[in-house]
C-alpha cells in the first residue's frame, strides 16, 4: 500500500531522495515515484493510516521538507493506494492540472493570520450591519496592503468574531512578512508557514 | 530555513490549523466513487474516517 503526500517535478525524480532525506509517516522514508511528467512523493504503509496527531505532522513535515527541495502540491491526509499503477494512474489523470498547479506554488508556503475583530453592538438596523462588513472589509484590504508585493496570492473569510487571511509567500520570505505583521494595529495571530495545501 | 516540525506546536491554535491543513485541504485523488442516479452523479470522497477522526485528534494529547 502506498501513501502519496503530494506531486513534485518529474525531473527530480532521481535526486531528490539522495539530497534531501524526507521522513513520513511512521518514520518511513519519502520516495519519488515517476508518473508522467510529474513525481508524486510516497511511502510504504502496511494498512490504511488512522490520522493520529504524529501522522498528522509527519505529513505536513514531509510536505514543508519537499517545498525546500523544490517545491510540492501537497496533498490531503489519506490519498493510499494499493500500488504503483493506481497511483501513477491517478495523477495521469489530473497531470495538466497538477502541473499547473506546481509552476504556481513551486517554492511557496501559506501563513494563517487571524486579526480579531471588535464584536461591538449586535447590528440595530440593515445599515448598520452594512456597516459594520464595510469596516471589516477595510481592515482586510489594509492588511493586504501591509502584506504588499510579497503577497502572491491571498484567501480572507470572516468568521467566529474574527478576519481570516491565507497568505501565499515564497519560502524564502516567510520569515520577514511575519516581522512586518508585528506592527499591524489589531495585532494578528499568525500560525505557519504551511504548506500552500489552500491554494491548490 | 522552514522548521523541521510544525511550527508552534505548543499552541492549540497551530495544533487546530495544522488539523484544518492536513485533513481539510489539499489534493484529493484517492478514495472518490462517482455513482450516477438518473444521469446525476453524485460523488463519494471515501474520507470519512478522516472526517469521523478530527474530534479524537484535537482531544488527544499531543
Amino acid at each position: 500500500m502506498l501513501y502519496a503526500y503530494g506531486v513534485v517535478r518529474g525531473e527530480r525524480t532521481s535526486s531528490l531522495p539522495d539530497r534531501v532525506p524526507v521522513m513520513g509517516l511512521d518514520g518511513a522514508r519519502v520516495q519519488i515515484l515517476r508518473a508522467g511528467n510529474l513525481g508524486v512523493a510516497l511511502s510504504e504503509m502496511s494498512a490504511w493510516p488512522e490520522p493520529t496527531p504524529q501522522r498528522i505532522r509527519a505529513h505536513n513535515s514531509a510536505c514543508l521538507a519537499l517545498i525546500q527541495a523544490g517545491g510540492v502540491v501537497p496533498f490531503r491526509f489519506g490519498n493510499v493506494f494499493e500500488n504503483e499503477q493506481e497511483l501513477c494512474a491517478a495523477v495521469e489523470a489530473k497531470a495538466a492540472d497538477l502541473e499547473r498547479a506546481l509552476e504556481r506554488l513551486a517554492g511557496c508556503v501559506e501563513l494563517t493570520v487571524r486579526v480579531p475583530l471588535d464584536p461591538g453592538e449586535r447590528p440595530s438596523s440593515g445599515t448598520d450591519y452594512l456597516r459594520r462588513k464595510k469596516r471589516e472589509l477595510e481592515l482586510a484590504e489594509r492588511l493586504r496592503i501591509e502584506l504588499g508585493p510579497a503577497l502572491k496570492d491571498w484567501r480572507q473569510e470572516i468568521r467566529h468574531g474574527e478576519l481570516r487571511a491565507t497568505c501565499l509567500v515564497a519560502a524564502g520570505g516567510a520569515a520577514e512578512l511575519k516581522a512586518k505583521l508585528k506592527a499591524f494595529k489589531p495585532e494578528p495571530g499568525l500560525t505557519g508557514p504551511w504548506p500552500p495545501s489552500s491554494f491548490v | 530555513m522552514l522548521p523541521e516540525e510544525a511550527p508552534d506546536e505548543d499552541q492549540e491554535l497551530s495544533l487546530v490549523d495544522l488539523v484544518d491543513h492536513v485533513l481539510n485541504k489539499g489534493v484529493v485523488l484517492a478514495g472518490e466513487a462517482t455513482i450516477a442516479i438518473a444521469d446525476i452523479d453524485l460523488i463519494y470522497l471515501g474520507l470519512n474516517v478522516v472526517l469521523a477522526s478530527v474530534e479524537t485528534i484535537l482531544k488527544e494529547p499531543s
